[in-house]
């Protein structure tokens, strides 16, 4: 039906045309060549992305790789391994957050309970690497290094992605900097966790669940591995750091590497002014407006919080440059001085205000994603069925903070009652993390 | 509604909206389209969304179908004539397209990537909206040849830079990320889906040759020319290639290597009535009027730039080549329309780079509805002014028979 015409070179019936490919060889030919494509293909495709095996089944191939690799002999090589890597760690205590960030409560130790710690690896006279974790919204600390020495330690470079970040150890200590392994570890492959805890030596057999891509996954028989523990290889060669999410571990070789470009670049401290940002998604436009990004929470404390800036405010400007994107709004952000005041514009209630603020280095991670849950707000599965509603973009489970800029209460769910299907904004909790979404629109 | 009686509905809309649309003197494309807009989920809702997932596969077999049409332009003695004017054409809509569309939508405040990214999706030209007007209007002559040239051409063409921009994107944007590893992934991707799709759609192809040779009625050749077109359709998807490339390699192969493609071509040619009209009214009920809404100030410039683009750079491109009067003026309407590939590279930006997702989104979805609705339109038009259309579209061919045996 849909046959394209040859016009002009209409062929004679019974008198096929001559044909590009002609005979059996040629299509022969092409078929194998095909095939072999297709195969070359198939092997040449690249390994799938970082991808951890769920952590319940991490334990039974530890022990299954330890079984194979003879379990006496495998012990004899992690303890020797792991015995000479003692003397490159690094310990820290790790408080509890302090700081223009912090949020929460604070957690009073029981007596007598070991104190929270995390680990480091030396990696120069004058370099340690460890994770944010050990810092806690410090920017300098004190390490205590293998032989018992404690010394100073300030913050050199901190990526946020990772939480990794490079300490200067003040004054430089004469103790031996651990060796990089240069080669990647693979997947399976057996190594050692060592370090010297407040108590104790920790040496214990850890497995490398997954390699390759950005990091690694480790895990130990039973329990956790605690963050900033530096993984080594049998031949005591450190190759990864465990992040702040036990699991996970972050190649040591590539990770030095960007540190040190970061802090030779002068970038290492990120800049932070307290906000949590939003894209406003084509149904949020509506009731927020556009043309820059939602905040969709302001940090209590934070510098953004002092100079008046609240949730719910589309972030326009940041000092005269256009913020259509969170990303290109955080770029802005960071570029920013520290101390010194520049001005935001945000569109609230449909006038354009400026406000001053001024940006301050910190090393609190993920701040958007750890707020407390509220206790007594009512649940979004509860608002939709309140309202008849089907459940809409935003998790069931989200703590509803307010309505249309006003705090939930039951005189205002007896309002939204009343127009149930009205598209209203509401600002929700969900995992630490606040945000704004659109309800009861009826498409 | 379950799933069969959408379908029924589908096409007993589809049959309704060809009869007005004719009546009206408004391509039966558009018919279905509107028609599907109306019953679907932004309107009435008697197709609901997930209708719509459910029926997702009818559209891909319909896409397979006329990709696999389109592929036969590919024969040799056919391309050689026409070849190198269609490719330079080629070339030069897509390039201002991109190059006005990119430059527009970064003018209105989006960030590069965005602009970049939405550069490619404006490349497109819808294939089956502009096939499914010539059809219907039985158009012949050297506009309608180089147009179906141009649909193959154009539809290759925004694949391999859709490859090459976001291999371009994940290389730059990943930059924490060992590049090596990100480079060879991006660069497979991009060979993979091309050499891969075209080499799946050859073997296909000469499977398709060597049975048809054997097929002695022709519904056996039917059963064997829909077989493979979803055998390759499955098997790309299957195997991550893409089922647009491998249906289009699929029909060239048939096209150049068999004697029997002629054969074969009618045979799907004769199932694919109720396909098409189900696709163009599927592809109707997905489109969002709400979307309209959100088309801002970059939006705009992207309707504005594509149009631009499409008509003066098919312009620059048959300047200085020998070209009819009537092709030259008329052959940019006829790329206007844009649609389901252009969705279909947005879902993959949605995958591949989620921060950009939601601005891309926002401007193709309005941007479709508008050049869904316009482009048939304007390449009637175009195809009118040509002298290429014989107005009077003929009843299809089986009709009388049903009459007679009801």
């Amino acid at each position: 039906m849909l046959s394209p015409r040859d016009s002009g070179a209409e062929p004679v019936a019974g008198e096929p045309t001559p044909k590009l490919i002609r005979g059996t060889k040629a299509k022969l030919r092409l078929a194998a060549a095909s095939l072999l494509t297709l195969a070359l293909g198939g092997l040449a495709s690249p390994p799938p992305g970082p991808q951890a095996p769920p952590s319940e089944k991490i334990a039974p191939m530890l022990e299954a790789a330890v079984e194979r690799a003879e379990p006496s002999r495998f012990y004899r090589a992690v303890q020797t391994a792991g015995r000479s890597a003692l003397d490159y760690s690094v310990a820290f205590d790790a408080p509890e957050p302090v700081g223009p960030l912090t949020q929460g409560d604070f957690e009073v130790p029981m007596p007598g309970e070991p104190k929270p710690e995390a680990f480091g690896v030396l990696l120069s006279e004058r370099e340690v690497l460890t994770v944010v974790t050990a810092l806690n919204g410090r920017t300098e600390t004190t390490a205590r290094l293998s032989d018992g020495s404690a010394t100073g330690a300030r913050v050199l470079a901190y990526e946020p992605a990772t939480g990794l970040v490079l300490l200067q150890l003040v004054p430089p200590t004469k103790l031996a900097p651990a060796p990089v392994a240069g080669a990647s570890v693979s997947a399976g492959a057996l190594s050692v966790a060592s370090a010297r805890s407040h108590s104790t030596d920790i040496v214990v057999p850890a497995f490398v669940g997954a390699a390759g891509g950005r990091h690694y996954t480790v895990a130990v028989a039973d329990g956790l591995l605690p963050p900033g523990m530096p993984i080594y290889d049998l031949q005591s060669e450190v190759f990864a750091l465990v992040s702040e999410e036990s699991s996970r571990a972050y190649p040591v070789r590539e990770a030095l590497e960007r540190l040190r470009t970061l802090a030779s670049a002068g970038n290492g401290m990120p800049r932070t002014i307290g906000l949590c940002l939003q894209t406003v998604t084509p149904e949020l436009t509506e009731l927020v407006g556009e043309g820059g990004v939602l905040i969709s929470d302001v940090l209590e404390g934070s510098p953004a919080a002092e100079a008046g800036l609240r949730a719910g405010d589309l972030l326009i400007r940041v000092a005269g440059a256009s913020t259509l994107t969170p990303e290109a709004a955080s770029k802005a952000i960071a570029s920013l001085q520290t101390g010194e005041a520049a001005p935001l514009t945000v569109l609230r209630s449909g006038k354009e205000s400026d406000f001053q603020v001024r940006p301050v280095e910190t090393l609190v991670s993920h701040a958007c994603s750890t707020r407390a849950e509220p206790l007594d707000a009512m649940r979004a599965a509860e608002l939709f069925s309140a309202l008849r509603l089907p459940a809409a973009s935003v998790s069931r489970d989200a703590s509803v903070l307010s309505v249309d800029g006003a705090e939930m209460s039951a005189r205002l769910l007896a309002s939204l009652r009343r127009s149930p299907s009205k598209s209203r904004l509401v600002h929700v909790q969900s995992a630490g993390r606040r945000l704004f979404a659109v309800i009861g629109r009826k498409d | 509604l379950n799933e069969i009686l959408s379908v029924g509905l589908i096409l007993m809309a589809a049959l309704i909206a060809g009869h007005a649309a004719q009546l009206i003197r408004v391509p039966e494309v558009t018919g279905y389209l509107l028609v599907g807009l109306l019953i679907g989920p932004t309107a009435l809702d008697l197709i609901s969304h997930d209708n719509l997932e459910a029926l997702g596969f009818l559209s891909e077999v319909a896409l397979g179908l006329i990709l696999f049409s389109i592929g036969s332009i590919f024969e040799a003695s056919q391309f050689r004539r026409l070849g190198r004017g269609v490719v330079r054409i080629t070339l030069f809509e897509t390039s201002c397209s991109f190059v006005l569309v990119a430059i527009g939508v970064w003018a209105a405040g989006q960030p590069v990537a965005v602009a970049l990214l939405l550069g490619v999706v404006a490349m497109e030209t819808a294939p089956a909206t502009t096939l499914m007007v010539l059809h219907e209007y039985d158009a012949e002559g050297p506009l309608t040849d180089r147009l179906l040239a141009l649909l193959a051409m154009n539809n290759v063409f925004v694949l391999v830079s859709f490859g090459v921009v976001s291999a371009a994107l994940t290389l730059v944007l990943g930059a924490e990320a060992a590049p090596f590893a990100l480079g060879y992934r991006a660069a497979y991707g991009l060979a993979w889906t091309t050499v891969g799709s075209v080499a799946l759609g050859i073997l296909l192809g000469l499977f398709m040759d060597l049975w048809a040779g054997r097929a002695r009625e022709s519904g056996e050749a039917m059963i064997l020319a829909i077989g493979v077109i979803l055998v390759a359709v499955g098997a790309a998807r299957w195997l991550g290639l893409s089922p647009l490339i491998s249906t289009l390699a699929l029909g060239a192969l048939v096209a150049n290597a068999s004697h029997h493609g002629r054969v074969l071509l009618e045979a799907t040619g004769k199932a694919d009535p109720p396909l098409y009209a189900a696709f163009f009214v599927l592809a109707g009920a997905e489109l969002q009027l709400g979307s309209l809404a959100g088309l801002g100030m970059a939006g705009g410039l992207y309707v504005v730039m594509r149009t631009v683009g499409k008509l003066g750079g098919a312009r620059l491109g048959m300047s200085g080549q020998k070209l009819p009067p009537a092709v030259r003026r008329n052959l940019g309407l006829c790329l206007i329309s844009s649609s389901s590939l252009a969705v279909g590279l947005t879902i993959q930006i949605r995958s591949s780079f989620p921060e950009f997702a939601a601005a891309v989104t926002g401007i193709v979805l309005a941007a479709v509805l508008i050049f869904e609705i316009a482009g048939p339109l304007l390449a009637r038009q175009a195809l009118l002014r040509a002298g290429e259309a014989r107005t009077s579209p003929q009843p299809l061919e089986p009709l009388p028979d049903v009459k007679a045996s009801a």
